[in-house]
């Protein structure tokens, strides 16, 4: 599942220098900057950044008098007197750390606050890989100092969660959309806030905010969907305040007044298990009006 | 000796060498183990660095024109903290320029590169020819 697989150990972005390579570097120390140009490359640890230009801006000097100096182990590892606070790399930009990796057109280190920002252009929106898995969004916020990640209405597949269909059958992505996401790999979870929308197959659900939650593993267990939720697959609708999907029985179980529309039917009760794959309906304490006129000719299928 | 260069009513250069000629009709100059202070003009792109020591051990050139070349070790420090070593350096006009490989730091930044360009007002300090070096990150 891409929460896990996205969000792997980090550590914080320490002080001391930032190795880097370019074609070019200018410095305007009036501005309290420095510029690279071609083929630029920053390493910090384990964190990689390239781009065509990139521009480091130093603290103020105030400021960076005031920030307590550490002891290095070697001179080379403290180049005093000043600290860039901020980088801005453009072009092509490409994120590497540990196995994570993230592309976008400008990319936005700001140090104080431990975050890299990464945007793209309308055509290409920025995108986080690992492996297989891949999450973009208009705006991806890395967290330097945690593992989490913040995603500005993201589009995300969810490959990982249908690897347990199977070899015999095909695989059958999850597409979610949403405004915003946020991932929490402490917790194991993705939060989807606002507008969220998840399309599998013929079926499509939209509530206002969604949590994944994923095992040890990394795979996809549980969505639950709060705030009131709508189904629909085919000719079916189905809606409930609640939902929950369990990634092993492929199952969403609607809760908190569940309503069941299929073709003239209209069902209620206490919860309705809707069978995602074989399309099967369970309504516990079922009441409603059935017309049975419309189903003719239908084979046995609910 | 020792030479001072005024302008303005303000002395704008100090420096000494070892050995100095000077050939007053073409403005030549060749001087040996020279070192310089140039104090940038207030309110320049080259004043937030202050006063500019240069040291080289052999500098000649044309002063009426401002063209000439430092070489057999050139090195440049700011009073604000930077330095930079090369082997030689060439001026034309208000144009700095080398090609050989230049050393350099300062604060919040280290830099080797395999040349240089920059503008005596201090507008434009650029290092060439790719680079490579680190600089400081805060917290």
């Amino acid at each position: 599942m891409i929460a896990p697989a996205l969000v792997l150990a980090v550590a914080a972005l320490p002080p001391g220098p930032l190795d880097f390579k370019a074609r070019e570097m200018r410095i305007e120390p009036h501005s309290r900057r420095v510029f690279l140009d071609g083929d630029v490359q920053l390493v910090r640890g384990d964190l990689r950044v390239s781009g065509q230009h990139a521009e480091a801006e130093y603290a103020e000097q105030a400021a960076a008098k005031k920030a307590p100096r550490r002891k290095t182990r070697t001179p080379e590892a403290d180049l005093g007197g000043q600290n860039v606070e901020r980088f801005t790399v453009d072009g092509n930009v490409h994120v590497q750390r540990g196995s994570r990796t993230a592309d976008g057109e400008r990319g936005v280190v700001d140090v104080p606050a431990q975050t890299l920002v990464l945007t793209g252009t309308a055509l290409a929106p920025p995108v986080v890989r690992d492996g297989t898995e891949t999450l973009s969004g208009d705006r991806i916020l890395l967290r330097l100092d945690s593992e989490d990640v913040d995603v500005v209405r993201p589009r995300v597949v969810l490959r990982r969660s249908v690897a347990e269909e199977g070899p015999a059958k095909p695989a059958i992505p999850v597409k979610v959309e949403a405004d915003r996401l946020v991932l929490m790999q402490a917790r194991k979870l993705a939060r989807f806030t606002e507008d969220v929308v998840i399309r599998r197959g013929d079926a499509v659900v939209r509530s206002p905010r969604m949590d994944a939650r994923y095992g040890a593993d990394g795979e996809l267990t549980r969505l639950e969907l709060r705030g009131g939720v709508d189904v629909r697959q085919g000719d079916r609708r189905a809606t409930g305040q609640t939902a929950d999907y369990d990634a092993k029985s492929r199952t969403l179980v609607l809760q908190g007044d569940p309503k069941l529309y299929d073709q003239g039917d209209v069902l209620t009760g206490e919860r309705i298990d809707l069978a995602l794959d074989s399309k099967e309906v369970r309504v516990e304490r079922a009441k409603g009006r059935l017309r049975p006129e419309a189903h003719k000719g239908e084979g046995g299928t609910p | 000796m020792a030479f001072a260069r005024l302008s303005e009513g303000r002395v704008v250069a100090r420096g000494i060498a070892e050995r100095l000629d000077y050939r007053r009709s073409g403005g030549r100059l060749l001087a040996f183990e020279g070192a310089a202070t140039i104090y940038p003009q207030p309110n320049t792109k080259l004043a937030p660095l202050g006063p500019l020591h240069l040291m080289a051990s052999r500098l000649e050139g044309e002063v009426p024109v401002r063209r000439g070349t430092a070489s057999s070790g050139v090195r440049m420090d700011a009073t604000r903290g930077d330095t930079a070593r090369t082997e030689q350096v060439h001026l034309d006009g208000e144009i700095l320029r080398t090609d050989t490989r230049v050393f350099a730091r300062g604060p919040g930044y280290a830099v080797e590169s395999n040349g240089l360009l920059a503008r005596t007002d201090g507008s434009a300090v650029q290092f060439t020819g790719g680079v490579a070096g680190q600089l400081q990150v805060g917290q």
